[in-house]
Order: C-alpha cells, then structure tokens, then sequence
C-alpha cells in the first residue's frame, strides 16, 4: 500500500512535465530539506508560450505549514535558445517552516488560455538539525542540487572598470566579464542592481556568448564578456558600484565512494564511469570603488547645467524672411560624446513679440563600444507677433570638457528675423479662441433612428467585388474596339477604305497616264491624270464624287489643317488638269510632260501633309 | 400540469423580452438618454455595438451618453468612431469640438503644406466606398476614351481621347490610392484616443526612458509603434513618446 501511494506521488510530480510540453506551470524549492527556523524558497512559474494570455494567479494557502516571510514577487524572464524565444514568469515566495516533519508545498493554479493549469506539489522535510551538505535529496524531475560547493579559482566574474578616479558625470565603464576553467551554464538572466548615485546604460549585452582564451595571475582561462554598462555618477564622494550577480550550474564531478576493493568497484572507478552532477553556483563580482570628484568652480559658466562631455553645437533657423503669425523652426543639434539621454535644453533668450513652443525633442544615441555618443536635436516653433525686425540672440550651450579639463562654452550665430505684416485673419491664439467658444456649448441632442437599426459593415470593399468592379470597363473598352472592328469591316468602311488606298489608286492612275504620254494617246492621257488627281483628293478628304466642288476641297483642306499655300498648288493643278483636259486645242508634249510632273508632286506633298496632321 | 405549462409560457415569454428588436433597445437608449439615466444607456448601446450593431447612431449616442456622465475620453473616442462611419457629419464635428473645449490638453497642430493639407482634408472627408465607386466611374471613362482613341481616326477626336483618358487615368489612380490609404488609416487604427486622467509619457519604452511630458484624457495620437505593452505615440504637434497600451483606447 505504501509502494502505492508512493508511486502515485511520484507519478504527480511527474505528470506535469509530461502532459505540457509548450507551456508548463511548476512548482519549484530550492531545497527539499530545511531546519525549522532556516528559510526556503518556493517559485511557481509559467514558461513557454505567450505570456499574455495567462491571467488570473491563485496563490495557495501556505500558511498552515509555513510562515511566508517574504512574496509573493514575480519576476519575468525572456531567454533566446536557437532563436525561439521562451519567457518564463515566476511568483516566489520565502517560507519558513514551522515545526519539523514532512510537508507538501501545495500547488497553485493559473489560467491559461482559458484552460486552467495547477502546478505541481513538493514534499519537503523539516528536520531539527542544519542538514549536512551532501546529503540531500534530489529535486524533482531534474538533477539539479543546491550545494555550497567551493569552486575557488576555477569560475569567477570580474567587473573592470576603465577608472576609477572621475569628475562628476564623467561616464566610467564597466565591463563584466566571466572567468571558466569549467563546463557552466548561465541561469539567471543578469539583472543590474539598481543604485544610488549612478545613471547607468547599458551598451553592450552580447545575445551569444563567445569565449576567449586569457591568461589571468599565471592561469588560462576562458573568458565570456557578459556585459558593458556606463555608469555616470551624480553625486560627488566616495562611491561604490554594488556587486553584480550571476547564477550558474556547474557541472562537477561527484565523488564515488569506494565500499570494497573488488574488482568491479575498481574497473567503476575509472573516471570514464564517474558521475557528473549540476550544483547551482551563484557569483558575485567584487565591489568597485569610485571616488567621484566634483567639478572645478573656477571659469564656471553662468549657464552651466552640469553637462560634462565632448560636444557641437548647430543651430539653424529655417527661414528668415516670414509674415506676423506664420510660423519659423529653430533646431538646435547638440551631438557628441557624453550622457546624450540626460542633455537639457540649452538656454535661448526668446525676445519679446515672438511666441515660442516648448520644444519637440529626439535623440540619436548610439551606445556602442563602450562610449555613448549621438545626438539629441531640439526644435522650436517659432511665431513672430508683429510686423519689424527681430533679432534672435545667439544660442549658448556649456558644457566641462573632459579632454581639456576645462569649461567650454559654445555660441550659435544670431539669427535676424525679417518680418512683414501679416494676414489678418491669422489672429494670435486662433487655437485658444476656439477652445473658448466651445466651452459655451453642448452637444448636439443624440439620434433617432426610423426603421431598422443598421448593423456595422466593413469599411472595405471584398476583393472579388473589387476586380469585378475594375475588370468591367476593361473587357467593355475590348469588347467594344473588336465589335467596332468587325463592324467597319461589315459595312465595309466605304470611306477608311478609300482613305487606305487612296495613295495606291493615284499611282496606279499615274503610271497609266505615263504610258498613254509615251504612246502619245492624250484623250486617255488626260483622263487618267484627271482621275489620279481628282480620285487622291476625293478619297483622302472623304467626298463623294458629286459634292466635289473646288470650294468643297479648300474647305476640307483647310478642316484637315493642310497649309494655304499647299492648297493653292493643288488648286492650281486641278484647275490645270481640267483645263487642258477640256481645252479645244491640244498641248504639246512638253507641256503635258510638266503637267504629269506638277500632278505627282501636288499628290505627294498632300500625301505628307495628312501624314502629318494624322 | 397547469402549473408547468404556466412555466413554459413565461419562460418563453422572458426569452423574448432580454432578446427585444436591436430597434427597441436603441429606443430604450434613447428614453434612458432623455430621463438621465447615462450610465443605462451606455450599457444599453454597448450591447448593441457588441452584437453587430456599430453604426453611427450607436456610435453617436454613445458619445453623447459619455460625455454626459462625465467621462471626457470615453466621449471622444466613440465621436471619432462616429465621424469614421460618417465624415464631415456637422454634429459630430461640433460635438468634438465641445469635448475637445474641455479636455485639458492644448495641441497646436504642426502647420503643413498645402498639398499636405488638401491630400488629409479631401481623404478625410469621404468614406473609403465613396473613392471606390469614384475610381470605378474614372475606369470607365478611361475606358470611353482610350476606345475613342483607338476606334476612331478623325484627328481632333483622337487629341481629345488622348488628353481626356491621361486626365482620368490619373484621376483613377488617385482615387485608388485614396481608396487604400484611407481603408488602411480605419483598419489599422493608427489613431488613440487617451483615455486616464493624466499620463505620462516617457522617451524610450523600457525602463531607462524618462518622462518627457504628460497627457491627459480625451486626447487624440497617432499610434506610430506598437511594442510589447507600449504604444509609441505622435502628438498633433509632432511631440512623440512612449506610453502603456493600457492608457490609449484606439479608435
């Protein structure tokens, strides 16, 4: 019966590991054996999936066992294996037992997604006397022991600060870095303490850590840097940079006890087959001391806002020339080297009649490589009341130097405002006026509705609907120019046909009338000319062989944008050609030779007049 | 016997009076508005909004229901939603100016171009399916012009197709860019109403960020960034910072 309920304890411990593979909600000691009066801590934490859609903790009842001393705190925890990122939040509680026995550390309960998870349980035995180390049990499900075990020089941090010795403000960095000689892994992710008199930043926090071989007082070892962090102090004095701490689980060896000499306990004690286990270590770096000069009173300047730093200075003004109540930007860029995040505005003597607003502020910081340098810019608005010339007073800015050691004082150029009389509508204080307006008035009385309420849709339009919607004109615009097609084709386009083959059917005229000039036919001769010259210029302007009249051709002529001095050579051939053609006396050879010359070439430049007005 | 039939018959009777006509609840809204019951009508038109009924008369009434119970930032959220679902409606932009009269915040807007100007006012002031339809009716005089221009050889004609059908040709384009700016400004909902009394915005979003000015409700932002449980915002002035999610409501 024992065995039984004994298994069935340890089938609960297990189960959760189990069934959740993605998110799991565990219960965790520190320890599973504690003195009465000795504290321990119980952490439930959530881990994996997404945080946000847990809700709703229910702490369980833990005080009829223990004294709670301390919790529940949660922290959260992100982590970042092979590229997955797991966060962990956890709610931990400081417990006191409170009389000696066996007790069970009761589950608590989430929810999860809307699924409820409870946590497992965990037996912890009080005893009377401090436990010796070594003779723990183990925690569940995992291999882990808590052990003060002393690994002397064999892991350590270090924090290297690169001075010790500063002017107030004045940034000191400190990096932290891990010394191995062993197999470790970082638990706890490294969390800075928070400290007085320090404006710390982080600027480098290596994601992977890369190991580097360093010989340190006569030994290597591999060294990790964990993290660079600038510190500036405020306060002047003697100060000290707390410890940083880091939790690590280091694999050590476990020493095997020899019971007999045999030799099967000898051929086990090989150190092939010894046994490793993970013993929790947490490291602390040393304290580093800083002693935190105040700055020089000497020289000091009268605007000196206790910046300390290398900077520049530019101010620029985006124009000069504007009317009453319009509205000039003033920026002013302050970049360089020192605590970019804590500048304050420099000092700016607005003069009166010229309206400013606080400044919109942003910052360009870099804080790499162990300095912080960048940017920060600020930006007035600018709006000159009235008409005149005003002037600007340069922009000054101080700040001590860290180079020189001295105080440094920079000036902007002054800047000359040409104003010119405004529009009269943009009174001052347009904005608040019409604040003061509305505070008389109430809101419009609210709506009725006749019919049906009406139900919300979506703003947009379903793609399908939309290419439906676009597709149409488009097949219309096809559709159309095909119909249009087939329809000029079936009607036979009398007149785009003529138009067509116009230029074809005058050549072929001509070279009829050619022949008949060589063979000396001239009744044919004219008639041939008279129809290539005719015939080109009705098809190409679209009449009909009735309405051609000499006034019809120069009005078509002149519609078409063919030149007058182009119609008055066709004019002139027509007339020629119909007057020879009917004419009681015949030409001689010559002449018709000239007349064939002066047709072809009317036809030709008329031919690229249409060309080029097409 | 009696009795259990009595029983179905009310039951019935019940379920029909807690699902009354979506109509009839906003009425009752409307009654509860009249007699002062705020906080009735608030409840009242919510359920509405959550069963499907989002319009502008709930969203409307909503703001009015608000503003008189004295929630200044609720108000102004539910006018912004209203003029979403219906730009440039006079009631709606006078009743925001009336809650933006009383909410603590002076924001004097950062003075832009013209064209800036005009592009903002004309994308405002329509709802996307107006520039939808716009661009459909461009398509097909695009369409009438580009067949005049390749179905017809009459000189002029053709000038006039062809400078007629690159005028609606860009015109087309900008409606439909109108179109999905405009859809992408409502479904993004880039813009925030403040909601808390006083918050204060910081300059980075995590720990080391310092304050950098405060706001207060009824405020409207622009949401730029949304990272874990912040929303890094832009002032009508060009002011921009980090504040918690939980401070804005998103119109």
């Amino acid at each position: 019966m024992k065995r039984l309920i004994a298994f069935i304890a340890v089938l609960s411990v297990l189960a959760p590991a189990v069934w959740a593979q993605d998110v799991q909600f565990t219960c965790s000691v520190d320890r599973t054996e504690v003195a009465v009066g000795e504290q321990f801590q119980v952490t439930y934490s959530l881990s994996g999936g997404s945080l946000r859609r847990y809700s709703d903790f229910n702490a369980p009842n833990l005080n009829s066992n223990f004294l709670t001393l301390h919790g529940p705190s949660t922290s959260q925890q992100m982590q970042i294996i092979n590229g997955r990122v797991s966060t962990t939040i956890s709610w931990s509680y400081v417990l006191q037992p409170r009389s000696v026995g066996s007790f069970t550390v009761p589950s608590a309960s989430i929810n999860y997604d809307g699924s409820r998870l409870s946590s497992n349980t965990v037996r912890i035995k009080v005893t009377k006397a401090v436990p010796q180390s070594g003779n723990q049990q183990q925690q569940q499900g995992g291999s882990t022991q808590s052990r003060n075990i002393d690994l002397g020089d064999e892991l350590f941090i270090r924090a290297i600060a690169n001075k010790s010795d500063v002017y107030i403000g004045e940034p000191i960095t400190v990096t932290y870095k891990l010394y191995s000689r062993v197999a470790f892994q970082l638990d706890n992710p490294i969390k800075l303490p928070r400290m007085v008199g320090f404006w710390s930043e982080d600027v480098e926090t290596p994601t992977q850590l890369r190991p580097r071989v360093e010989v340190y007082k006569g030994r290597q070892y591999e060294t990790f840097m964990l993290r660079k962090v600038l510190y500036f102090p405020t306060q002047t004095g003697k100060l000290t940079i707390d410890p940083f701490e880091v939790g690590t689980t280091v694999r050590v060896r476990k020493p095997r006890e020899r019971r007999g000499n045999d030799a099967f306990d000898r051929f086990f004690s090989d150190p092939f087959f010894d046994r490793y286990e993970n013993v929790k270590k947490s490291l602390l770096t040393q304290k580093l001391n800083v002693n935190v000069r105040a700055l020089p009173e000497t020289d000091k300047p009268e605007n000196f806002k206790g910046v300390v730093g290398s900077y520049d200075m530019n101010v620029q003004l985006d124009r000069r020339k504007l009317k009453a109540n319009e509205t000039a930007t003033l920026t002013v860029k302050l970049s360089g080297q020192g605590n970019i995040r804590l500048l304050d505005e420099p000092s700016i003597t607005f003069p009166a009649g010229v309206d400013h607003y606080d400044p919109t502020i942003s910052e360009d910081v870099h804080p790499e490589g162990g300095t912080m340098t960048g940017s920060k810019t600020f930006e007035y608005i600018l709006v000159p009341r009235y008409a005149g010339k005003v002037t600007l007073p340069p922009v000054t800015f101080s700040y001590f130097d860290l180079e020189s050691k001295q105080y440094i004082t920079l000036h902007s150029a002054s800047f000359e405002l040409d104003i010119a009389e405004g529009d009269a509508r943009q009174q001052a204080g347009q904005l608040e006026q019409e604040y003061i307006d509305y505070l008389s008035e109430d809101v419009r009385p609210i709506r009725t509705v006749s019919g049906p309420l009406p139900s919300s849709e979506d703003p947009g339009i379903p793609l399908p609907l939309m290419a439906l919607f676009y597709l149409m004109p488009v097949v219309a615009t096809v559709g159309a120019l095909l119909w249009k097609r087939r329809y000029d084709a079936a009607r036979g386009d009398v007149a785009g046909m003529k138009r067509r083959r116009a230029t074809r059917v005058a050549e072929k005229h001509l070279q009829n009338s050619r022949r008949y000039l060589e063979q000396g036919e001239t009744d044919t001769y004219y008639l041939e000319i008279a129809r290539a010259l005719w015939g080109y210029v009705q098809d190409k302007l679209g009449l009909s062989t009735s309405a051609t009249t000499m006034a019809a051709i120069v009005d078509a002529l002149r519609k078409d944008g063919v030149d007058d001095a182009l119609s008055a050579q066709l004019q002139k051939a027509l007339d020629r050609v119909e007057f020879a053609r009917f004419s009681p006396t015949r030409a001689n050879e010559q002449e018709m030779q000239s007349l064939y010359d002066e047709t072809r070439e009317a036809i030709i430049s008329l031919e690229e007049a249409m060309r080029r007005s097409a | 016997m009696m009795r259990i039939f009595c029983i179905v018959i009310l039951s019935l009777l019940s379920v029909a009076v807690v699902q009354a006509q979506p109509r009839d609840r906003f009425d009752e809204a409307t009654s509860a508005y009249s007699n002062a019951e705020y906080k009735q009508a608030i409840q009242l038109l919510h359920d509405l909004e959550n069963e499907g009924y989002a319009s502008f008369p709930v969203y409307y009434n909503l703001g009015n229901a608000y503003y008189k119970n004295g929630n200044l930032g609720a108000a102004m959220l539910y006018f912004e939603k209203a003029l979403l679902q219906e730009p440039g409606n006079a009631d709606v932009l006078h009743n925001i100016r009336v809650v933006r009269a009383r909410t603590r915040d002076r924001v004097e807007p950062i003075p832009l171009l013209f064209f800036v100007r005009w592009w903002n006012d004309v994308q405002n002031a329509y709802l996307p399916a107006t520039f939808f339809s716009w661009s459909v009716a461009f398509l097909w005089l695009l369409a009438a012009s580009l067949f005049l221009f390749f179905g017809f050889r009459r000189v002029l004609l053709r000038r006039i197709a062809l400078v007629a059908s690159i005028a609606t040709g860009v015109f087309f384009i900008l409606t439909v860019v109108l179109y999905s700016t405009r859809l992408e400004q409502i479904s993004a909902h880039s813009n925030a109403i403040i909601m808390p009394d006083e918050t204060t915005v910081l300059s980075t979003p995590d720990a080391t960020g310092v304050e950098s000015f405060v706001v207060h409700e009824g405020l409207k932002v622009q949401i730029l960034e949304v990272r874990e449980e912040m929303y890094h915002i832009r002032l009508a002035d060009g002011k921009n910072g980090w504040i918690p999610r939980s401070a804005a409501e998103r119109i």
